[in-house]
């Protein structure tokens, strides 16, 4: 579906974001692109959706090259952004039938406006004013927007930022009945949770290169947290001799930190064992996609 | 394509009929300046005489006969009369003076009326073109009376039969007149002056159509600060559309702001007790200087609304800009009354331009050739905002 290959972006102020930058998803897939601030999401979506043009490489969609098809493939596709991006005078209606009447594909506009009513749940709100409308209301709206063209590859960016639990669940819902009809969506978000429970394939991007990518479940059954309680307190040369020893923390008789499977638990345990230690208590499950966020991107707070 | 750009203007118009403050700009507040204005002249004329319309009066005879007989020309009720000794250059007698009008009477025209006899040369008044009709036509009256005075006069003094005759139908009638029919001879004289309403109408009327920048600066900066641009721009359509689909409708707005206008200048404000502003046959050309005078607003508001993030931003150098330029231009205080060098100061102001292009239709009788250095100047200026907005456009949101 969409093909970045050895993408070089700058801006004019020679910031390098992308070097060598390369992407895959598939069609049909609900891909989500993770990354702390500035990491390049909103500059990889600006270049996807040709409101910014690379300096090196391509942008494939369906096999098209966005530079040499733009206006064919922008038919197709729909960018729903971060901001409330329609007209608060306007009634709830008066935006949808002026934004449907901008894509010269759409034979039939009253028909897609009454769908993507239908779909946000927007029907008794069409003639409130859209500056008055609920937050959560304010971004069904906004999705109904990025739907009025029915779009193959859909891009959400942070849609459900700032709204109440119900709004969310809506919305998400509706995402989610979106792909199973066939959209591919492109979706960026900061909560994880939101990610984990919609996306099946996602990218972690920082500094502009990508830090992990392929399917969400692999990518969570490969890595494993643990926790391990001992009687007495845990020096660093107790498991020294260990491979993995660095990725793991120690905090007085606590030990915690990630494996990549149980044999590396069990070996773990025997060391600490011959090390004259007895063993309190012993977690270990999947881990979770925050956790690895955390551990690919750092946990120092970014601007 | 004609039904997105249509769309575009809807949504536009849309939006600006939702905006109150803007209407209130646009519309209210020019009409309202226009008629205070413009009333604000005639109503202090009406208190003092010798700011009442003045008069001057050559007579090429200085005769004792003649001097005495022309007294009650001097009296013309309405009327501030000033007589000058120099018989030459009247054109620039009524421009330096102020003058409405200059009566020029020629030697012997009062004797040779007294005695029945054809007269040589006309009684001649000139006209300051800025002389509204309802004074010439009242002057004109007062003139002929003066004149069937003078006719009469020895005629009563000489002859009782006349009197038997019938006098009343004789001096109320034109038979009277018309044997020594007294044609006027009329020529218009440039003048630096226009009237109040001359003034005030295409002043305003500039004012308010390059405070276009207030709705398109605002909404535009409400679709960048919302996201709403990043949608636009990443539709299958290209920019031109959203540019015309904002230079199009603030064109007509500005067209039914100088219609309104200039309604206003002609029935509102005599209606108030103002003098009506007159058209004459050139008022065509009223549409070419509207639309150049609107392409730069229009230009100069998008350049501001590109450049600028917020719309405290955008009203308040629009704003500034606006009252700068037509404090400088002539707007607020006439040229005529500056000193010299705020008069070359004025002439850099794009609103001079189009007060300067808007008396020269109205005040000077003034072609399109006359008015060409205007529109010409108006609209280089507003390809070179154009220029640099549409320039920013296209970076807009890249960096």
């Amino acid at each position: 579906m969409i093909s970045v290959r050895n993408l070089h972006f700058a801006y004019s102020d020679n910031q390098v974001i992308f070097n060598d930058f390369n992407l895959e998803i598939k069609a049909g897939s609900l891909f989500g692109l993770i990354g702390p601030n500035g990491a390049g999401k909103s500059t990889l979506i600006s270049l996807i959706t040709g409101l910014n043009s690379a300096q090196a490489g391509s942008i494939q969609i369906n096999g098209k090259d966005l530079s040499l098809a733009r206006n064919e493939l922008l038919s197709n596709l729909s960018s729903v952004p971060q901001e409330y991006a329609f007209y608060p005078k306007l009634t709830v209606m008066q935006n949808l039938n002026f934004f449907c009447r901008l894509y010269k594909s759409i034979k039939q506009p009253e028909q897609n406006v009454e769908q993507a009513i239908e779909l946000t749940g927007l029907a008794e709100y069409q003639n409130r004013a859209a500056g008055k409308l609920s937050g959560g209301l304010k971004r069904r709206l906004n999705l109904a927007i990025g739907l009025l063209n029915k779009p193959t590859l859909l891009i959400l960016d942070e849609p459900t930022v700032g709204i109440d639990p119900q709004s969310r669940h809506f919305i998400l819902s509706a995402i989610k009945q979106l792909n199973k009809d066939g959209t591919t969506i492109l979706y960026t978000s900061h909560y994880m949770e939101e990610i984990e429970r919609l996306c099946d394939t996602i990218a972690v991007i920082d500094h502009g290169k990508i830090m992990m990518s392929g399917e969400l479940n692999k990518l969570l059954s490969n890595t494993a947290l643990f926790h391990i309680q001992t009687q007495d307190p845990v020096t660093i040369s107790d498991i020294e001799t260990c491979d993995f020893s660095k990725s793991i923390n120690i905090n007085n008789n606590k030990l915690d930190g990630q494996l990549h499977d149980a044999e590396q638990l069990n070996e773990l345990i025997a060391l600490l064992q011959q090390s004259g230690h007895t063993i309190e208590e012993v977690e270990f499950g999947k881990n979770s996609l925050e956790s690895m966020y955390f551990d690919l991107t750092e946990r120092a707070v970014r601007e | 394509m004609i039904n997105i750009l249509l769309n575009i203007l809807k949504k536009e118009f849309t939006l600006v009929l939702k905006d109150i403050h803007a209407l209130l700009v646009l519309f209210i507040m020019p009409m309202a300046f226009i008629l205070v204005m413009s009333l604000a002249l005639p109503d202090t004329e009406a208190t003092n005489d010798k700011d009442k319309p003045k008069i001057g009066l050559i007579f090429k005879q200085e005769k004792d006969s003649q001097l005495s007989a022309s007294e009650e020309l001097t009296k013309l009720p309405g009327f501030h009369t000033q007589k000058f000794t120099n018989k030459n250059n009247v054109r620039e007698k009524i421009i330096n003076d102020q003058l409405i009008a200059m009566i020029v009477v020629p030697e012997n025209f009062i004797q040779l009326l007294q005695e029945n006899e054809p007269v040589e040369n006309n009684l001649e008044v000139f006209y300051s073109p800025s002389t509204p009709s309802q004074l010439r036509f009242l002057l004109m009256a007062s003139i002929r009376q003066v004149v069937a005075l003078w006719q009469l006069e020895k005629k009563l003094k000489a002859s009782n039969s006349f009197l038997q005759q019938g006098l009343k139908d004789k001096f109320l009638g034109v038979s009277l007149v018309s044997e020594h029919e007294i044609t006027v001879a009329e020529e218009k004289v440039e003048a630096k002056q226009p009237s109040s309403v001359q003034q005030s109408v295409p002043a305003w009327l500039i004012f308010s159509m390059f405070f276009v920048v207030i709705p398109l600066s605002t909404t535009f900066i409400v679709e960048k600060q919302h996201g709403t641009l990043q949608r636009l721009k990443t539709l299958p359509i290209a920019d031109g559309y959203f540019l015309f689909g904002k230079i199009i409708p603030y064109i007509i707005i500005n067209l039914i702001q100088t219609v309104l206008m200039f309604l206003v200048g002609i029935y509102l404000v005599p209606a108030a007790g103002g003098q009506a502003l007159q058209l004459a046959d050139n008022a065509w050309l009223l549409i070419p200087m509207s639309m150049s005078i609107s392409l730069l607003a229009i230009s100069l508001a998008m350049l501001i609304a590109v450049r600028v993030n917020t719309t405290d931003q955008a009203t308040t150098i629009g704003g500034v800009t606006n009252l700068l330029l037509a404090a400088v231009g002539g707007v607020m205080v006439p040229t005529y009354v500056m000193p010299e060098a705020m008069k070359n100061i004025s002439g850099y102001s794009p609103m001079n331009w189009g007060l300067e292009g808007f008396l020269t239709v109205l005040l000077r009788e003034g072609s399109f050739a006359d008015i060409m250095p205007e529109i010409m100047k108006l609209l280089s200026l507003s390809a070179v905002c154009l220029f640099f907005a549409i320039v920013s456009y296209k970076h807009l949101l890249r960096d």
